[in-house]
């Protein structure tokens, strides 16, 4: 029976409503508590700011892709002047790599910044195994995977026919089988247009030969997210990311969820998350009249309120691109030159890999830079707006401090703007530099904690200090009485003062002490459907015709998630 | 150590005596290295005879009668049956003038071997042949590996000898003898 | 009464096949019959109850002979070997699990060895071309379903991987090749006329070393360029021809095998090959796979790059950081230039496939073999662990030449007594945890400090 007791910090916490007010915060046995006895360990916070554990609702750290990406880029393992192959403590592993880092490095460094929970935000089927080997050598954080959707020949088939019950107990099938989180898309039936080197570009391409469309294909899939009940709603990576004048394609695919009402017992009012905004707010028709459409895509969701979204904040850096939208990628490498990788997955899904240099004297990059702090700072309501990377799409996890700090610095993010090249291009297709909003600690605890939290439908134990919760709590060396500004305040949000995982201290002062201790869980959803004879002979038949493995041979054995924590759904 | 007498291998960690370092040493060298290069420069003249040899280039491939053989064991007859030979295309025993199912002697920058030549089981042509991967052909395969990791398993070339009176060691004695270490047979395969 | 276990993953090579069925005698022993398999997998699950099967591990004695000495023994023999050498070698890896391979490669972080498995001598050379220029790939199901032109460029499915063409590549009728083998065209390049050559549609023998070349020519064509009347021994019509099939075909994979990785220009061999693939993008959709040779050197890969962030040859030996230099941390340069100290040869045959004179090094540096069987390897080591079959008495995960992972199943007890290679791995790790401790070390480089002290 372990009593911690975190003395006078200054609690941020939507969830028990604290703003900064001085609190202790109590932990007893890995969860948070009202009080504990005197026998629990003191820490003193006094002086410092105090949140839950954060959450990251989208992130690549797990999985095929990923492992090509360290396979690939050896490269990614000798940047000078950052921690890329070191040991850093007696006690924890060589930590390698910087946009795609081992699976040490990654437990170890989202700790470092008080990380409790991560989204693997896309597991092809197939390669679920890999996922969860990887999630189960990952210290530290809790995990769940979310399997793609949006280019599964037996989701084109129901969804088609409009068989939703089929939809449904498919879904519920493969979540079982894969031990996945919830239901994600990407490039609705773009991925499966790549099998033949082609694309959908609006939501009104129809996909080649199952002549289904993309806008049938999100509509079919939110309907199934909520027949099922799912305690994370349709996750969308929509088509034509990453082209000017795409703007219109994402707001086509918002508006799909116009029609629908969450419904679930997870406390989730949403029923789509739109996520790494920013890759789907240009406007322009060619690279050269490029510009922003933030404001747009951002009016539209802060008025909408059934739908959540992610920024996927470019951060300047190099890093390797990879996401299951497979033609994406094959045109990045026609546009930079630099290394392609595609893996074409049978009937699920597509993938690609590509490095990618965000240069500082690149306008569409600064531009791309803008876009991304535009959308955070638009948003109405923190509590459908989260903070991303996109790891390690527009930029690594590592660079969250520095994110945040941007945003809650407008004179921080101004040095950065008027240090580009391109400075005066960039201002004027952006509207950046006229946004003096600078977001609170408040709204970054909502941002980073308790809104990925509840769209996840995690809300009752994650991103909140509220007992009962799990006690996942991060102490930074900020003083709300006396802000740190700039390369200060990023410092403090990437060194956590102190960062308890389930009760168990495994960050001080920055330095991961022991991951050992810490016991991580694998999230897996069983959704309970009738029985459904039809489902099951279209998948033994899909199985013996054109799948590569046996279907025997497809289940994740409860060896691969060693400490699964089941979120079982009674029947609908 | 808690396990007996410690083996004579073992010493080594303290006494390195196998090989000079002082001397200048060419990857994959052994005497004949330099004969060859001479022989090279005569083959690129057109003539591939040498004595009463041929100069070959050499792959090492897999073969499913290898595959199988490893899965029976590497100490078995099969296995010994279908590594230890050496295929030749038909015109080669011509210049050759030996019959096929003969021993020859095969040397390389690396070593000699001494295998069956036979005939080829899968197309070569002239100037082409293919010893299965294995011991035997490990030991004529030079390991000079271009700063890649990858030995020359395919593509160097060999000098062909008839040798029919020369007998094709077993792959345990040919590892043994080659490696210097006394060779006594186990009773788990002799 | 036999029990007929359905859905086996044969152990033998990268095709990984997960369809057969293996009889089992009911007290679950012994393997009766086997079905599905190809000649070499059903020679894997037959021979394993053949006689004279390793159960204890033996330890090589002074006049040459082996002596069995107990598991405990074994490992602390192993744990200290590793403790002491300054920079010991850990390779192989290819024919074990996925478990195996992650515990081995922690145990190699903390004595500071170096971990490279087989891929080292296969497709080493095309894990460096895919570092320099990318991989455009997919799932073998995809080349089943979709794909209407199959290449085969230096590698012979039908002696290395038996059943990939009736699986994969050549007849099997998918999704949209409902005609299976009447809907595609076949392609052989290589050097020899092989049994894949013969049930190909077009074989093209290239001269030997001359596929650089020839896939030179191919790109130049295909931009429409001129190339010189003869390439690598190939007309230039043949040339052309080739070019017209593919551009004419809707979806196009390369199988590339040992033929290229093994001959002269390594690398830049299979660089050009995806270059040629990419290059065919531009037109219709194309792809590669590589031909991986043992049925878990893929995993082995995935394992070492999701810890390390290398698929091979990574040395841990500085202890706190991870090095990648192939020419420098392979294997067989290791051996060579003398820059190990001990070895330890993990599920696969090092001295049976090293160029010898690699072999020899091994053999006079301390070394320990963990395998199932005696082979090459066993035959010159210190010490054998014997140890459990994977596919066959325990399973674990695999992966397959295009990294789709497979749990693999057991079918059968081990012997009595015989540790699993995570098992051995585990104790091993344990023992070097108590010798530190012992010695008051907190890593590997203060004991060796503390043997020198020690002996001093």
């Amino acid at each position: 029976m372990t009593e911690i007791i975190i003395k006078n910090g200054h609690v941020f916490d939507s969830v028990s409503g604290l703003k900064g007010e001085v609190a202790d915060v109590c932990i007893k046995d890995g969860k948070i508590v009202e009080s504990v006895g005197n026998g629990a360990t003191v820490i003193d916070a006094a002086g410092k700011t105090v949140m839950a554990g954060a959450v990251d609702v989208h992130t690549h750290v797990a999985g095929p892709k990923v492992n090509l990406g360290r396979w690939y880029r050896p490269e990614d393992k000798f940047r000078l002047g950052e921690r890329c192959s070191a040991k850093m403590g007696p006690n924890t592993h060589i930590e390698g790599g910087f946009s795609i880092p081992t699976v040490f490095k990654t437990g170890y460094e989202y700790a470092r910044m008080g990380f409790a929970f991560l989204m693997e935000a896309a597991m092809p089927p197939l390669y679920a195994r890999h996922v969860h080997e990887e999630i189960r050598d990952t210290p530290i954080q809790d995990e769940a995977a979310l399997p793609v959707f949006g280019n599964n020949w037996f989701m084109f088939e129901y969804l088609k026919n409009g068989e939703l019950d089929n939809a449904a107990a498919y879904v519920a099938w493969v979540l079982r089988q894969t031990k996945g989180y919830g239901i994600k898309c990407v490039n609705p039936g773009g991925s499966e247009a790549w099998g033949w080197g082609l694309n959908c570009m609006t939501v009104n391409d129809p996909v080649p030969y199952f002549e289904i469309t993309p806008k049938e294909i999100i509509d079919g899939l939110i309907a199934t997210n909520e027949h099922l009940k799912l305690p994370h709603s349709v996750h969308l990576h929509s088509n034509n990311l990453g082209n000017p004048g795409n703007y219109t394609t994402t707001l086509d695919s918002l508006k799909i969820a116009e029609g629908h009402k969450a419904n679930n017992a997870f406390g989730r009012d949403t029923v789509l998350h739109h996520t790494h905004l920013q890759f789907h707010s240009y406007g322009g028709t060619t690279w050269a009249d490029f510009e922003s459409k933030a404001k747009e895509v951002m009016d539209y969701v802060n008025k909408q309120e059934n739908i959540t979204i992610d920024t996927g904040n470019v951060t300047l850096d190099e890093t390797t691109t990879m996401t299951a939208d497979g033609p994406f990628e094959y045109h990045l490498s026609a546009l930079n030159h630099l290394k392609w990788a595609n893996v074409d997955v049978e009937l699920e899904t597509a993938a690609g890999v590509v490095p990618y240099i965000y240069g500082k004297n690149v306008k569409v990059c600064e531009m791309q830079w803008a876009i991304g702090l535009e959308i955070a700072l638009y948003a109405k309501d923190m509590m459908r707006t989260m903070i991303t990377t996109d790891h390690p799409n527009a930029g690594p996890f590592t660079r969250y401090p520095r994110v945040y700090a941007w945003l809650m610095d407008k004179e921080y993010r101004d040095a950065e703007l008027n240090g580009f090249k391109w400075s005066s291009k960039v201002i004027d297709a952006t509207t950046l530099a006229e946004i003096d909003r600078e977001i609170s600690l408040y709204e970054l605890s909502q941002m980073t904690r308790a809104a990925p939290a509840k769209v996840l439908g995690l809300g009752s134990t994650f991103g909140g200090l509220a007992p009962g919760m799990n006690a996942n709590v991060a102490v930074y060396d900020i003083n709300p009485d006396n802000m740190p500004k700039g390369i200060e305040l990023e410092n403090a949000l990437a060194k956590a003062a102190y960062f308890f995982k389930d009760g168990v201290k495994c960050v001080e002062n920055g330095v991961v002490l022991e991951a050992n201790p810490v016991v991580k869980e694998t999230y897996w959803v069983d959704a309970k459907v009738p029985e459904n004879k039809q489902v099951l002979h279209d998948v033994s038949e899909k199985f013996l015709k054109y799948y590569s493995i046996n279907l025997e041979n497809y289940d994740v054995a409860h060896h691969y998630v060693p400490h699964p924590h089941v979120i079982e759904i009674e029947e609908a | 150590m808690t396990a007996g007498t410690p083996s004579p291998l073992v010493n080594l960690f303290e006494k390195e005596d196998f090989e000079d370092w002082s001397k200048p040493h060419l990857v994959g060298a052994t005497t004949e290295y330099s004969s060859l290069l001479a022989l090279q420069a005569k083959k690129e003249g057109g003539e591939r005879k040498y004595g009463n040899g041929i100069i070959v280039s050499v792959v090492t491939c897999t073969e499913i009668k290898q595959g199988v053989a490893i899965e029976t064991g590497k100490t078995s007859q099969a296995y010994f049956d279908a590594c230890s030979v050496i295929e030749l295309d038909d015109e080669d025993f011509k210049t050759l003038g030996i019959n096929k199912n003969t021993n020859v002697r095969v040397t390389s920058a690396a070593g000699t071997v001494v295998l069956k030549a036979i005939g080829a089981r899968q197309g070569l042509y002239p100037g082409l042949a293919h010893i299965p991967m294995g011991p035997w052909a490990n030991i004529v395969v030079p390991s000079y590996t271009y700063s890649t990791g990858e030995p020359c398993f395919c593509g160097f070339d060999c000098l062909i000898e008839p040798a029919p009176e020369a007998k094709i060691e077993s792959a345990v004695k040919l590892m043994h003898e080659k490696c210097g270490l006394e060779y006594v047979g186990d009773p788990h395969y002799d | 009464m036999t029990k007929c276990i359905k859905n086996v993953i044969c152990t033998f090579c990268g095709t990984l096949c997960d369809d057969l069925e293996v009889d089992v005698s009911d007290d679950g022993k012994r393997i009766e019959q086997v079905r599905n398999a190809c000649a070499i997998g059903a020679e894997k699950y037959l021979h394993v109850g053949n006689p004279g099967r390793v159960v204890v591990p033996r330890m090589r004695q002074a006049d040459g002979t082996y002596k069995d000495v107990s598991y405990d023994e074994a490992i602390d023999f192993t744990a200290k070997t590793l403790l002491k050498a300054k920079k010991p070698l850990m390779y192989g890896w290819s024919s074990t699990n996925c478990e195996a391979i992650a515990e081995g490669n922690v145990l190699a972080e903390k004595i500071g060895g170096v971990v490279d498995n087989c891929a080292t001598v296969c497709h080493g050379s095309s894990l460096l071309a895919i570092q320099d220029t990318g991989v455009p790939s997919c799932t073998l199901g995809e080349v089943k379903n979709r794909a209407d032109r199959i290449i085969f460029w230096g590698c012979n499915p039908a002696h290395a991987h038996p059943r990939h063409m009736s699986r994969y590549s050549i007849f099997p009728r998918g999704f949209f090749s409902a005609k299976g083998q009447k809907g595609r065209k076949i392609i052989c390049v290589d050097c020899r006329e092989t049994d894949t050559a013969k049930v190909a549609d077009h074989f093209v023998r290239i001269k030997q070393s001359y596929d650089y070349e020839v896939f030179d020519a191919l790109r130049t064509l295909l931009r429409g360029e001129e190339i010189p009347d003869e390439v690598g021994g190939v007309p230039r019509e043949k040339l052309q021809e080739l070019i017209d099939i593919c551009k004419g075909g809707r979806f196009v994979t390369l199988f590339f095998g040992m033929g290229l990785t093994h001959t002269l220009g390594r690398n830049h061999n299979i660089d050009a090959g995806i270059n040629f693939i990419r290059d065919l993008n531009d037109y219709t959709k194309a792809t590669l796979i590589a031909m991986r040779g043992h049925y878990n050197v893929t995993g082995a890969g995935q394992v070492l790059g999701w810890q390390y962030g290398y698929p091979f040859a990574c040395d841990l030996s500085r202890l706190t950081t991870a090095r990648h230099n192939p020419g420098e941390t392979t294997s067989v340069d290791l051996l060579v230039r003398h820059e190990v100290d001990a070895c330890m040869v993990i599920a696969s045959d090092l001295a049976a496939h090293f160029p010898f004179e690699a072999t020899r090094r091994m053999a006079h540096i301390p070394t320990i073999t963990l395998d199932p069987h005696i082979c090459m390897s066993t035959e010159l080591s210190d010490l054998h662990i014997p140890v459990a079959i994977v596919g066959v008495e325990v399973g674990g995960c695999c992966y397959r030449m295009d990294n789709v992972p497979i749990d693999t199943r057991k079918v059968i007890d081990a012997p009595e007594g015989v540790l699993t290679d995570e098992e051995v791995f585990q104790r091993i790790n344990k023992r070097v945890d108590e010798l530190l401790a012992e010695a008051g070390c907190k890593d590997a480089a203060e004991y060796l400090e503390y043997l020198e002290k020690q002996e001093a």
